[in-house]
């Protein structure tokens, strides 16, 4: 699973030539974020049987390093609306990408933009997968847990 | 999407929440009438559930409170004082509930609509901001004798 997420996430970002300098995997007891900027978005196969949920945590330097690749010469404020919507399809584009790697077939629920101060998160009970991407300036986390 | 499809899930979640919030606490939540909400953007600050589903039609429900009444539920099941992780974690299972409740009665007022949930999460903090895009969103606020719970139901224009 951790390889079909890594790969999805580099697809995306390759699109938009952006390569992180290095990342690495762990696997977390339970869904947890704590960065204070975030996208989550669930998925659920059509019988209901198998449901997870993907989040996208990121510092604030990287997306507007995002937002600079993805809409160039524009400047994007990275709490606005544009901004949030910005990285939002980012985690959408990541989520399509592993369903179909991982040939799921089900149903993803549109993507909620979280930010917020000294904020705590748990998104799932049970086991996930954690990849952290790291920039100079900062980095992104992805996880990932479905049970 | 259509008006009264809308009210009717929104009733499902009023209803679901105070099913829950009494089974669990033996006191009830008294509930306001459903408002359109002025913005996509749900702002508050501390303990929040996010409810997402999909299917026929798609969308999440947003559960806001306080610490003090999350830690009321929490006593309530637990018979203990709570953490901040003890809250999450109670918040969740709050918020399971009651997307479980929801989701059955959607499905049984709309037969083969396959409505789904994903699992909830929970969140604590302050000056916490939700955004969601090309949706809409309806506001209900309920009172009671530990505080208000608010409840912002957002909905996929359009169903699938």
């Amino acid at each position: 699973m951790i390889e079909a997420l890594s790969e999805a996430v580099n697809d995306i970002l390759g699109t938009f030539g952006i390569s992180p300098k290095y990342s690495n995997a762990m696997k977390l007891e339970s869904h947890i974020i704590e960065k204070s900027l975030c996208v989550v978005i669930g998925v659920v196969d059509r019988n209901g049987d198998k449901k997870g949920v993907l989040s996208f945590e990121f510092d604030k330097p990287v997306v507007l390093d995002l937002l600079a690749a993805m809409v160039p010469g524009i400047d994007v404020d990275v709490e606005s609306e544009m901004g949030i919507s910005a990285i939002s399809e980012i985690a959408n584009m990541v989520t399509g990408k592993l369903l179909t790697k991982l040939g799921f077939v089900g149903m993803t629920t549109p993507p909620t933009g979280i930010i917020g101060q000294n904020m705590k998160g748990l998104l799932n009970t049970t086991y996930a997968y954690k990849i952290t991407y790291r920039w100079q300036n900062g980095s992104m986390a992805v996880t990932f847990s479905l049970t | 999407m259509d008006k009264q499809v809308a009210e009717q899930i929104i009733r499902s979640f009023v209803g679901a929440t105070m099913n829950v919030y009494r089974s669990l606490t033996n006191t009830e939540l008294v509930p306001g009438g459903i408002e359109k909400a002025p913005s996509l953007l749900f702002k508050t600050s501390g303990v929040v559930i996010l409810l997402s589903f999909s299917g026929a039609f798609a969308g999440r429900t947003i559960l806001a409170t306080s610490e003090k009444m999350m830690e009321f539920i929490h006593e309530c099941i637990m018979d203990e004082k709570p953490t901040q992780d003890d809250l999450l974690v109670t918040a969740n299972e709050f918020g399971n509930m009651v997307i479980g409740h929801a989701v059955t009665d959607i499905n049984n007022r709309f037969r083969g609509s396959n409505v789904r949930p994903t699992p909830p999460s929970s969140y604590i903090g302050e000056n916490l901001t939700f955004f969601n895009f090309k949706m809409s969103a309806y506001n209900v606020v309920f009172k009671s004798r530990h505080g208000d719970l608010k409840l912002n139901v957002a909905l996929e224009e359009g169903a699938k």
